[in-house]
């Protein structure tokens, strides 16, 4: 098997240490090494910004300068290749401050290096700068992203919706302007006309508000649930005929509060929505799961086919048509996209004609509880 | 205002334009009404007008040229204009364009509902209101 070649650059002062590196390197099994040395500074400076060399050895001990600085003037011309800094015996300060500084790894000379030891340190040396600047991309990808969702939100929110508004004045201006002149057919499509106005722009709505989620930040806090709830209910005109139960006291979670607020929201307004008969009852509760609460909105109304229980959770995705329902079908999408992003997850159980329940989970993180109370 | 106080309408949209024009006679506001098409035109106008002053300022926030919030960020830093109050009309419901309207001084924030029926109920309140409102003196 060919052994994977990798240009070393050694920065060092001593040459007896330049020597014993070269040696062990020479012994590497893994690696076919190729070491480069210079002993001072400024040469190894000099070196590192032609960027020719696939990690670099720097010591400590660079006369008056030291590898740290060296360590740290490289990260600033912006190198991204690994640096192992190789220091004295329990120098333990020195080791921490090139982790921070942005090393690689770090190294203690002396009787203990051995081949084994520093082929060692260079490959984890390397594959751990490699993961870092795939990461390092992928930051730059997700901000990228991210950028561009909310221009896309900023440009659906400024144009998208007012040639809405001109289409939906002119058809109410054509039917009254013109009332003389357009029998009541033609009345009927103004209406109609109207309406899918109104339902492309409710869309909209719908889609900017579930962009919204994650987009805008919002401060987490810590949220009692239970409050929360009770304001909701008392926000959710709630018919006489629904009788509604908390069955257990909810817990206090750290989140973005109005999120919670979104989540229960609109699972009890369409517990309600669905209820579908005369009289119904609605129950809210939790139990422990390890490290998640797991909760509950329970209904008994017309309950949910089961080859749908994936597809309600879709955004635009009702089960009742277009025309037949108030809903845009952004409520369940919305709910799904905060518990996931909240580390949740949401599913729903159903039997139709006797009602659904639907779980989600939260994390409890209860120590940053405490940690915010104190 | 007073009902022979000028009106200025900063607004790309000749539907917009149309809307509130028939907006303003459906609720008998025969005030003086001057049409802008961009935050330019706008500043075109208040420097050609040297004996009177708009005595509110109706704006579009989405413009070619020169947007809303980049006319209403010059017109507060003058000393002339800024008393002048300026209601932003627009679609956006984005947090952002609300919170840098009234953080560059703008009088208030109406979005503009998707049927005309509506929006007449929203502009016959704002300009009731400002009505109601005494005139700063306008310095000349």
């Amino acid at each position: 098997m060919a052994r994977q070649k990798c240009k070393v650059l050694l920065v060092d002062d001593d040459e007896d240490d330049y020597i014993v590196t070269r040696d062990f390197l020479s012994d590497a099994e893994q690696f076919n090494f190729q070491l480069d040395w210079v002993d001072n500074f400024q040469a190894g400076l000099d070196e590192i910004a032609k960027d020719q060399h696939d990690v670099y050895l720097l010591d400590y001990r660079l006369g008056k300068e030291n590898g740290l600085e060296l360590l740290q003037e490289a990260v600033k011309l912006g190198c991204h290749k690994p640096i192992v800094l190789l220091t004295g015996l329990g120098d333990h300060d020195i080791d921490q401050q090139a982790m921070k500084s942005g090393a690689s790894d770090y190294l203690e000379k002396g009787h203990m290096l051995s081949t084994i030891l520093l082929e060692r340190a260079i490959h984890h040396a390397i594959d751990r700068k490699r993961f870092e600047n795939r990461q390092l991309e992928l930051m730059s990808e997700l901000a990228t992203a991210n950028q561009e969702l909310k221009d896309f939100a900023y440009i659906v929110s400024h144009d998208l919706k007012a040639p809405l508004r001109g289409i939906a004045s002119i058809a109410t201006w054509l039917s009254q302007d013109y009332r003389d002149r357009i029998d009541e057919e033609g009345q009927e499509m103004l209406q109609l006309l109207g309406g899918r106005v109104r339902r492309m722009s409710d869309l909209i709505d719908g889609i900017l508000q579930y962009s919204r989620v994650g987009r805008v930040q919002e401060e987490k806090s810590a949220v009692n649930l239970q409050e929360l709830l009770e304001d909701v209910m008392d926000m959710i005109a709630l018919p006489s005929s629904i009788e509604v139960a908390i069955k257990t006291e909810l817990p206090t979670v750290i989140a973005v509060k109005t999120q919670m607020q979104q989540i229960f929201q609109n699972l009890l307004s369409n517990a309600v929505k669905y209820i579908g008969k005369p009289e119904g009852k609605i129950w809210i509760g939790h139990t422990p799961k390890n490290r998640y609460w797991q909760f509950y909105v329970s209904d008994t109304g017309i309950g949910i086919d089961a080859k749908y229980f994936d597809k309600i959770f879709q955004i635009f995705q009702t089960l009742s048509s277009q025309d037949s329902s108030e809903s845009t079908g952004v409520g369940l999408a919305i709910v799904k996209k905060i518990v996931e992003i909240n580390g949740g997850k949401i599913w729903v159980t159903s039997e139709v004609g006797q009602g659904s329940t639907f779980f989600f989970t939260l994390p409890k993180s209860v120590s940053t509880i405490e940690d915010k109370i104190q | 205002m007073r009902s022979c106080d000028p009106i200025l309408l900063v607004e790309d949209s000749l539907i917009d334009i149309m809307i509130l024009k028939r907006g303003l006679k459906e609720i008998n506001a025969h005030n003086p009404l001057h049409v802008s098409n961009d935050g330019e035109d706008a500043l075109q106008f208040l420097k050609e007008q040297t004996q009177t002053h708009p005595a509110l300022i109706l704006l579009d926030i989405n413009m070619p040229r020169m947007n809303g919030l980049e006319f209403l960020s010059i017109i507060k830093k003058s000393p002339q204009w800024r008393r002048i109050p300026v209601v932003v009309l627009t679609t956006s419901q984005e947090e952002c364009d609300r919170k840098a309207s009234f953080d560059l001084g703008a009088a208030g924030y109406v979005v503009k509902p998707l049927s005309y029926p509506d929006f007449v109920e929203h502009l016959k309140v704002i300009y009731e209101y400002w009505c109601l409102n005494e005139s700063p003196q306008l310095p000349h």
